[in-house]
C-alpha cells in the first residue's frame, strides 16, 4: 500500500517536473535542428543535431560581445551592490532604531516603481552624462534596481547573527573593522553569497533597461535576443540557438546554487 | 559615536536610492506639466494637468489598470496554489528528488525576453507550436493563443516563470515543519485535508507572505513578455499600465503624457506598497 | 580607594528609568553577586559596567581610571554570556585565543595560555572542535576559558548557569567558586537564583526595580535583612510575614512602640508546631511536604495568612488538623508599614 503510494507520487512528481521543464528542453532541442526540422509537423523528437545555428548566430551578431557585456555588467553591478548594501544592512541589523523598519520598507517601495515610469527621465539624464549604451550606465542601473532587495536579504541574514556574539567580540577588544572581518564576514558569508547569486541572476536576465538604454556597444544578451524576435520569417532554430546561449550559462549556474538562492529569497522569514 | 557610525554606513545606500527615486520623480513632475512631444520640438509651454487628463481619458487607461491587477492577481493565485500543491508532492523523499527539483527551478532563470519568444513561437504558434500539435493530436481545433486569449497567454508565461519560485520557497519552508506535530496529528486521526488545513497551511503562511511580496514587486512592471508577444493587443486586451506608458512615451513620442503616466504608475506602486507594508508588518516580524 | 566604583549610575531606555542611581564599591579580588527578580536590571547594570550599554548618568571608575564612556574593547573586562556567545565558526582554541590575537600577543604565548586554561577547565581534548560539536556544559567551560585566558581586570558573568541542567549547574557552580579562589580575580556574577548568590558570593547585591535594596555578606542578608523585600527574597522557603495585628497583645512584648501596619517576619525554621495552647497562634494545616530529612508544614491562620514551618523531625500532623504555632521569640524580625526593618532577630547576636 505504502509502496504503491510512493510510486504514484514519484510518477506524478516526475511528470509535472518534466512538463514544467519541457519548454526549455524543447528550446534546447530546436537549437540543434535545421530551420525546416524546427517547424516540422508533427514535431521531430529524433534528428541529427547540427551546430550550424550557433555558428550562424555568432557570425551574424557576435554573440561573444553580448555575452561579455552581460557578464561584465552583472558581475560589476553585483560587486558594487554588495559594497553599498552590506554596510547599510549591517548598520540596520546591529544599530537598529525605531526608523529602521520604515527605511527598509521605503527602500523596497522604490523597487516597486515600474521602470517604464522613470524611463524618460533616466534616458534624459543618461544622455546628458553620455551613459547611453555604455556598460557603466547599465551597471549603475542594475545596481540601483537590485539594491533594495540586496539590502533586505543581507539585513535578514545579519539580523540572524546573535547580538551577543558581536558583544563578545567587542569585549574581546575587537574594533568595528575586526568585528566585520572576523565575525560578521565569516558568519554572514552564506548570506552574502546568496545575495550575490541572486543579484547576478537578476542582472543577467534584466531586459527592460538593457533594451532601452543599450544597443550595439554595450548591449547584453537580452538585447541580442530581442534582435531575433523580428515578426517576419520563422527562424526558430537560430532564435533557439541564440536563446539557449543566452540562458544556458545562468541556468547551469542556477542549478548549482539553487539552495543558496532560494534560502536567500525567503528573506529569513522561512527557515 | 555609535550613531555616527550607523549613519555613515547607511549613507551610500540611502543616498543613492534617494537620488534614484527623487531625480526621475522631479523630472517626471516637470515633464508632466509641459507640452513635450519629441515630434514637435521647440515649444515646451506649461499646460497644467492636461497631460494627466489625456492619459487618464485614454481609452486604453482603464483596461490597462484592470489588466495590471488581473495579471498580478492571477499569477499570484496560480503560483500560490500550484506551488503549494507541487511542494507537498515533492516534499517527502522519492527516487530522483534532487533532479526533479533542478528541473522545477529552471524556468526561474530564463530571462523574460527568451521566455516570451519561447512561448510565442515554439509553444503557442497556432500552426507549428507544440500546443497546437497537441490539440490536433487529440482532434481539437488548435487555439490561436495570442490572438484569442492574449491576457491569458501572458498570464501563462509569467506564471510558468514564477511557479518554480513559489514552489521552492514552500519546499524550503516545509523542511522546517515539525515532524512530531505531524505525527501527533496523525495519531489523533487527522486526515490529509485536516492536516493541510490545521498544520501545513499555518506553517506556510509566512512563506505565502514572502511569495506575494516578491511577486508583487516584480509583476507590477511586467513588460518584456507583453512587448515581445502581443504588443499589448489585440486592441488593449493585454496592455498593462507599464506597457501603456511605454506606448505613450516611446511610440507616440509624447514625453509629457508618458511622464504623467509614469507618475500614475508611481502612485499605483505606492498603493501596492501600502499592502506590502501590511503583509510585512504581519508576517516578517518575529 | 576601591578597585571598581559605581557612582550614581543611571540608565534610561526611552522614558523607562531602568537603573536608578546605583552606588557601589567593589574591592580587588572580591566575588560580587547581583541578585534580584527577573527584570530588575541586573543584566543592564552588568552591561553598563561592560560598556555594552551607554551610561546615561553617573561615573564608573576602574582601578582609578574613569571608564564611564570608554568602549568595551578598551575596558579590559571579560564577560561570560548566558547564551555563551561562542564564535560558531572558530574552534575552541581559536575562541579562547581571539582576544589575545587581536591584542597582538605573541603566538607562542597565546598557545601556552590557551593550553593552560584548557587544562584547568578539562578542555584539552576538545581544543580543535567547533562549539557545535560540544555539549552544553563544555560550551559553558569554553566561554569561561575565553575569559580566563585574557586575565582581565574583572570577570563578568550573566546568568551563566541558567542553560544547564540541575546536576551540572551545581557542579559548575562549585567549579566557578573554586576557580575564583585559585585565580583571585575580581568577579561580578549575575543571577536570579538566591542559592547561587548565597553559596558563591563574598558580597551579595540585592536589586529591585533598578535600585539596590541591600549589600552584604550572604549570611548578613539572611540574618539582618534591611527590609521586607530582602527578607523574603533571601531564604527558601521564604520568611513568613505576618501583620502585627495577628499576634494581638503578644506583639507588644517584642518592640515598643509597635509600628502601625507593620509586619513580623520569622523564618520557617523558627516556627514550630505544638499542641494547642502552647503556641501564639492557632492555625489549620493545609498540607505537609515531607522531604525526608525535614518536613514543611503549611498552615493558615484564622485571618487567612499562610505560615510555613520547617521541622527537622518527621511531623505527624495532617491536612485539616488544627495546630498551634510557636514562634521563637529571639528570631523575630519587625518591619514597619513601609517595609523597613525596625529590629532584626536578637538571636543572631548570641
Ligand atoms: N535594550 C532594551 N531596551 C528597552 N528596555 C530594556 C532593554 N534592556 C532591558 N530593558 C528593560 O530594562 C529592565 C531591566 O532589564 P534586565 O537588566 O534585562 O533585567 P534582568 O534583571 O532580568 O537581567 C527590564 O524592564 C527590561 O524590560
Ligand atoms: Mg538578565
Amino acid at each position: 500500500m505504502d509502496k504503491t503510494l510512493l510510486w504514484v507520487r514519484t510518477g506524478a512528481a516526475w511528470l509535472v517536473a518534466l512538463l514544467i521543464f519541457f519548454p526549455i528542453l524543447w528550446l534546447g532541442m530546436t537549437a540543434f535542428k535545421t530551420e525546416l526540422q524546427a517547424i516540422s509537423v508533427p514535431p521531430k523528437f529524433f534528428f541529427t543535431p547540427t551546430l550550424e545555428n550557433f555558428i550562424e548566430v555568432q557570425s551574424r551578431s557576435d554573440y561573444l560581445l553580448y555575452a561579455k557585456n552581460s557578464l561584465i555588467t552583472s558581475v560589476a553591478s553585483t560587486l558594487l551592490g554588495l559594497l553599498i548594501a552590506a554596510p547599510a544592512a549591517y548598520s540596520m541589523a546591529f544599530f537598529q532604531t525605531r526608523r529602521t523598519k520604515d527605511l527598509l520598507v521605503w527602500m523596497l517601495s522604490t523597487k516597486m516603481m515600474p521602470a517604464v515610469g522613470v524611463l524618460i527621465p533616466v534616458y534624459v539624464v543618461y544622455q546628458q552624462f553620455q551613459l547611453l549604451d555604455t556598460r557603466l550606465g547599465l551597471t549603475i542601473i542594475f545596481t540601483m534596481s537590485n539594491l533594495p532587495i540586496m539590502v533586505w536579504m543581507l539585513y535578514s541574514y545579519f539580523k540572524d547573527i546573535p547580538r551577543e556574539i558581536l558583544e563578545a567580540a567587542r569585549m574581546d577588544g575587537a574594533t568595528l573593522y575586526d568585528e566585520f572581518r572576523h565575525v560578521i564576514l565569516p558568519l554572514g558569508i552564506g548570506g552574502l553569497a546568496s545575495t550575490a547569486l541572486l543579484c547576478l541572476v537578476l542582472s543577467w536576465n534584466e531586459s527592460f533597461w538593457s533594451l532601452n538604454l543599450s544597443s550595439a556597444k554595450a548591449g547584453t544578451l537580452a538585447t541580442l535576443i530581442a534582435s531575433y524576435s523580428s515578426p517576419e520569417g520563422l527562424f526558430w532554430a537560430k532564435l533557439s540557438a541564440a536563446s539557449l546561449m543566452a540562458i544556458a550559462p545562468i541556468i547551469v549556474f542556477g542549478w548549482f546554487c539553487q539552495k543558496q538562492l532560494v534560502q536567500g529569497l525567503t528573506f529569513g522569514a522561512v527557515k | 559615536m555609535k550613531k555616527f557610525t550607523a549613519r555613515f554606513l547607511l549613507t551610500p545606500a540611502v543616498g543613492s536610492l534617494f537620488l534614484w527615486m527623487i531625480v526621475p520623480l522631479v523630472m517626471s513632475i516637470y515633464f508632466s506639466l509641459i507640452r513635450y512631444n519629441l515630434m514637435s520640438p521647440g515649444e515646451h509651454e506649461y499646460i497644467g494637468l492636461m497631460n494627466y487628463e489625456f492619459f487618464v481619458t485614454d481609452p486604453a487607461f482603464w483596461p490597462a489598470v484592470l489588466n495590471t491587477f488581473l495579471l498580478i492577481g492571477s499569477v499570484i493565485v496560480i503560483t500560490l496554489v500550484f506551488g503549494m500543491a507541487l511542494a507537498l508532492l515533492v516534499n517527502d523523499k522519492f527516487p530522483g528528488q534532487s533532479i526533479v527539483r533542478v528541473l522545477l527551478i529552471s524556468p526561474f532563470f530564463v530571462m523574460p525576453a527568451v521566455n516570451a519568444l519561447l512561448w510565442k513561437h515554439m509553444m503557442m504558434n497556432p500552426i507549428y507550436g507544440v500546443l497546437a500539435q497537441v490539440w490536433r493530436f487529440f482532434g481539437a481545433q488548435p487555439v490561436n493563443w495570442l490572438e484569442s486569449y492574449p491576457l491569458l497567454s501572458v498570464i501563462i508565461m509569467v506564471s510558468w516563470q514564477w511557479l518554480p519560485f513559489a514552489c521552492l520557497i514552500f519546499i524550503t519552508s516545509l523542511q522546517s515543519m515539525d515532524r512530531e506535530q505531524l505525527e501527533a496529528a496523525r495519531m489523533d486521526g487527522a486526515n490529509y485535508v485536516q492536516q493541510f488545513r490545521y498544520l501545513y497551511l499555518p506553517h506556510l503562511s509566512r512563506s505565502v507572505a514572502v511569495v506575494v511580496m516578491i511577486e508583487m514587486i516584480f509583476l507590477l512592471s511586467v513588460f518584456a513578455e507583453i512587448f515581445t508577444t502581443t504588443g499589448g493587443g489585440p486592441g488593449f486586451a493585454s496592455t498593462n499600465v507599464a506597457f501603456l506608458i511605454f506606448v505613450q512615451g516611446l511610440m507616440n513620442f509624447d514625453v509629457g503624457v508618458a511622464s504623467a503616466g509614469g507618475l500614475f504608475a508611481v502612485l499605483l506602486a505606492n498603493i501596492a506598497s501600502v499592502f506590502l507594508i501590511r503583509i510585512i508588518g504581519k508576517s516578517l516580524e518575529k | 580607594m576601591s578597585f571598581l566604583q559605581l557612582k550614581n549610575i543611571e540608565k534610561f531606555f526611552g522614558d523607562h528609568r531602568a537603573i536608578k542611581g546605583v552606588d557601589l564599591s567593589i574591592e580587588k579580588g572580591e566575588f560580587i553577586v547581583f541578585v534580584g527578580p527577573s527584570g530588575c536590571g541586573k543584566s543592564t547594570l552588568l552591561r553598563l559596567i561592560a560598556g555594552l550599554e551607554t551610561i546615561d548618568g553617573g561615573n564608573l571608575l576602574l582601578d582609578g581610571k574613569d571608564i564611564t564612556h570608554a568602549p568595551s574593547s578598551k575596558r579590559d573586562l571579560a564577560m561570560v554570556f548566558q547564551s555563551y556567545a561562542l564564535y560558531p565558526h572558530m574552534t575552541v582554541a581559536e575562541n579562547m585565543s581571539f582576544a589575545l590575537k587581536l591584542a597582538g600577543e605573541d603566538k607562542k604565548v597565546i598557545k601556552e595560555k590557551v593550553e593552560h586554561a584548557a587544562e584547568i577547565l578539562n578542555l584539552t581534548r576538545y581544543l580543535e572542535r567547533t562549539p557545535k560539536a560540544l555539549s552544553g556544559g563544555q560550551r559553558q567551560r569554553v566561554a569561561i576559558g575565553r575569559a580566563i585566558v585574557r586575565a582581565p581586570k574583572v570577570f563578568l558573568f550573566d546568568e551563566p548557569l541558567s542553560n544547564l541542567d540541575a546536576a551540572l549547574r551545581v557542579q559548575t557552580r562549585v567549579e566557578i567558586a573554586k576557580l575564583h579562589r585559585e585565580l583571585g580575580a575580581t568577579t561580578i556574577y549575575v543571577t536570579h537564583d538566591q542559592v547561587e548568590a548565597m553559596t558563591m558570593a563574598d558580597r551579595v547585591v540585592v536589586l529591585r526595580d533598578g535600585a539596590i535594596e541591600q549589600v552584604g555578606r550572604p549570611l548578613e542578608l539572611y540574618d539582618r535583612p534591611q527590609n521586607r523585600f530582602v527578607a523574603q527574597f533571601i531564604g527558601m522557603p521564604q520568611m513568613n510575614m505576618l501583620p502585627i495585628g495577628e499576634f494581638g497583645s503578644y506583639a507588644e512584648s517584642l518592640v515598643r512602640p509597635l509600628p502601625v501596619g507593620g509586619h513580623i517576619g520569622v523564618r520557617p525554621e523558627h516556627v514550630t508546631i505544638t499542641n494547642a495552647g502552647e503556641g501564639q497562634l492557632l492555625a489549620t494545616v493545609d498540607f505537609v511536604e515531607s522531604l525526608g530529612a525535614e518536613s514543611l508544614v503549611y498552615a493558615t491562620t484564622p485571618h487567612g495568612v499562610q505560615v510555613v514551618s520547617k521541622q527537622s523531625v518527621r511531623s505527624s500532623v495532617r491536612a485539616g488538623d488544627t495546630v498551634s504555632l510557636k514562634f521563637e521569640q529571639d528570631w523575630l524580625h519587625v518591619f514597619d508599614a513601609d517595609g523597613q526593618v525596625v529590629s532584626n532577630a536578637k538571636g543572631v547576636a548570641k
